[in-house]
């Protein structure tokens, strides 16, 4: 530490060439023990954070996975699930949140559960602050994934629920419809909420909800159809070719009715 | 000698025990039954015997108003007659019963006038109801009145008229715009109904249709309640959910009397909850479902990466 101390400050000059291999070596190893401790004691804490942030991220994502299968074991298709599960489920999401902030995954999960359970509630003012809840949580989720059809669908959806069938209402179906013009899904959704909306949408809106029948004839035609039956729009579908073979029977029926 | 004392003695005590017991038996329980009632209470009795309904459950704050114009705070097993108005607050919610079974529930922010109401079990052909909804939103499920005397039962929702079409049961959510009363909207979960609205259309909804009315436009075409707005669909819901096994009047007094002891802390007397309808399971089953990513969305292998 004195040879150090002396080669730094520049003690002794004179007897710097005679420095020996040995005396630079202790000096390096003296110069750099305190510095690789620093460097140890660095990595190691850097190592402890992302060993911390991979247990929070990895905690947060398993209790949506859990969630989730939750979710897929319980809910057969056409199954409506009791208020009270889909209220458990949603505190999963909510806790995952809680490890994980911001995590656009458990964001559109808990936005679905919002809906459900917006679905299941028999209180109109609960009912709307969960279309409220779900909206916020899409609109959050778009931050971080703005390209996902199904996030502007949904957005589309509460914009229905909460019967604000404004601007960005028709910015998130004409989003939905660009982005996944052939997830069934997608095409579901925003024919559903057109034909809604029908009374308040223009001229291109229609025309893009015809487009989204026309399209949808090859491969989600049933279900189209089915949306379509509920709303009574079968004028829509019987001049389509692509439905014909499945709408054949209700639109000879309508047409007899007309005459 | 003795004895005959004795017994000349027990004599007059022997005749004012037949009195009593004569007495007793002549007006059984009499005295115990009423002992000194106050004036009010028999008048408050006379006047609740005409009541229209009575209070069957609340939730934050309502009011009402009775005829003479004063406003209080409505309470569980209150009873009413026609002419008061109800008004919930923005946390407020009601649901009140009328003797011919009738259920009328009101959401918050709301106000219901009950213009008239008569119900005579007795004579069902001169029976009548009206119900104005002033403001907000109201579920109803139609009772006796209704189902006797079609004609007698009417129902406004701001400057809209209902007319009830179907013969039985029906339950039905009507809105009205709390910034116009030209505006409002429906939906029928049981039965059918036709509106004519302010605008001078005439709407046919059936059961599961939704439909609104607003000035400057048409009525808009019906569409399933699904794709109503979201406190629609919770409160046909619950209207769903709430329909009489049987329309049969109610005893309001004592109905109204077994809501009141409901609210008595526990251990109290009387049932847990308010005795009301026979709980209908939810039969409507949603049209579209929220989409999910695939693989994804709940997060299924995509958690903390994208997909």
């Amino acid at each position: 530490m004195e040879e150090l101390g002396a080669v730094v400050l520049g003690a002794r000059p004179h007897r710097g060439c005679q420095l020996s291999m040995a005396s630079l070596s202790k000096v390096t190893n003296a110069m750099a023990r305190p510095n690789a401790r620093v460097v140890a004691a660095a990595g190691a804490v850097l190592l402890a954070v992302v060993a911390f942030e991979s247990l929070r991220l990895g905690l947060g994502g398993l209790i949506v996975e859990l969630a989730q299968s939750e979710s897929d074991r319980r809910t057969a298709p056409g199954r409506t699930a009791p208020k009270a599960e889909l209220d458990r489920l949603a505190g999963f999401y909510a806790d995952s949140l809680a490890f994980h902030p911001g995590n656009p995954w458990a964001l559109e999960s808990l936005g679905v559960a919002d809906l459900a359970r917006m679905r299941a509630t028999r209180s109109p003012l609960e009912a709307q602050a969960l279309a409220r809840d779900a909206y916020k949580r899409f609109r959050e989720a778009l931050e971080q994934k703005p390209a996902s059809p199904f996030l502007w669908a949904n957005l589309a959806l509460c914009k229905l629920y909460l019967d604000e069938l404004d601007d960005e209402f028709r910015a998130a179906l004409r989003h939905a419809d660009e982005l996944g013009p052939w997830e069934p899904s997608t095409q579901e959704i925003v024919l559903f909420a057109s034909l809604a909306a029908w009374q308040s949408s223009d001229a291109a809106m229609r025309r893009a909800t015809t487009a989204v029948l026309e399209r949808g004839a090859s491969r989600n035609a049933l279900k189209l159809f089915g949306i379509v039956k509920r709303f009574k729009r079968l004028d829509l579908v019987c001049p389509l070719p692509g439905y014909h073979s499945i709408a054949a029977q209700d639109c000879v029926a309508q047409a007899s009715a007309g005459r | 000698m003795r004895a005959g004392a004795a017994g000349s003695l027990m004599k007059p005590r022997r005749w004012i025990a037949l009195g009593l017991v004569t007495l007793q038996l002549a007006f059984p329980m009499g005295p115990m039954a009423q002992p000194g009632r106050p004036a009010g209470e028999k008048a408050a009795e006379a006047k609740t015997s005409d009541a229209s309904g009575y209070v069957n459950s609340i939730s934050g704050a309502v009011y009402v108003r009775k005829r003479d114009g004063t406003e209080e705070l409505a309470k569980v097993g209150d009873m009413f007659g026609p002419g008061a108005t109800f008004r919930t607050d923005s946390d407020g919610a009601v649901t009140l019963l009328f003797a011919d079974g009738q259920n009328i529930a009101l959401s918050a922010a709301s106000v219901l006038k009950i213009e008239d109401y008569r119900f005579d079990p007795r004579n069902l052909k001169t029976n009548r109801a009206s119900f104005e909804l002033q403001s907000g939103m109201m579920r109803v499920v139609t009772g006796a009145i209704h189902t006797d005397n079609p004609d007698g039962l009417l129902i406004s929702a701001g400057k809209a008229f209902v007319d009830i079409l179907s013969p039985d049961v029906t339950a039905f959510v009507l809105e009205v715009d709390p910034k116009s009363l030209t505006a409002g909207s429906a939906a029928v979960t049981i039965g059918e109904i036709s509106i004519v609205t302010p605008q001078g259309f005439a709407l046919r909804l059936t059961s599961d249709q939704f439909s609104r009315w607003q000035p400057g436009a048409d009525a808009s075409r019906p569409v399933p309640i699904a794709a109503a707005p979201a406190a629609i669909q919770a409160a046909a819901s619950e209207s769903e959910a709430k329909i009489f096994a049987s329309n049969a009047p109610i005893d309001i007094q004592s109905a109204a009397f077994a809501a009141s002891l409901s609210q008595l802390p526990s251990p109290g007397a009387g049932p847990s909850e308010p005795i009301l309808q026979a709980q209908a399971p939810q039969t409507s089953a949603p049209i579209v479902a929220p989409a999910g990513t695939p693989g994804g969305g709940g997060g299924r292998g995509c958690v903390g990466s994208p997909c």
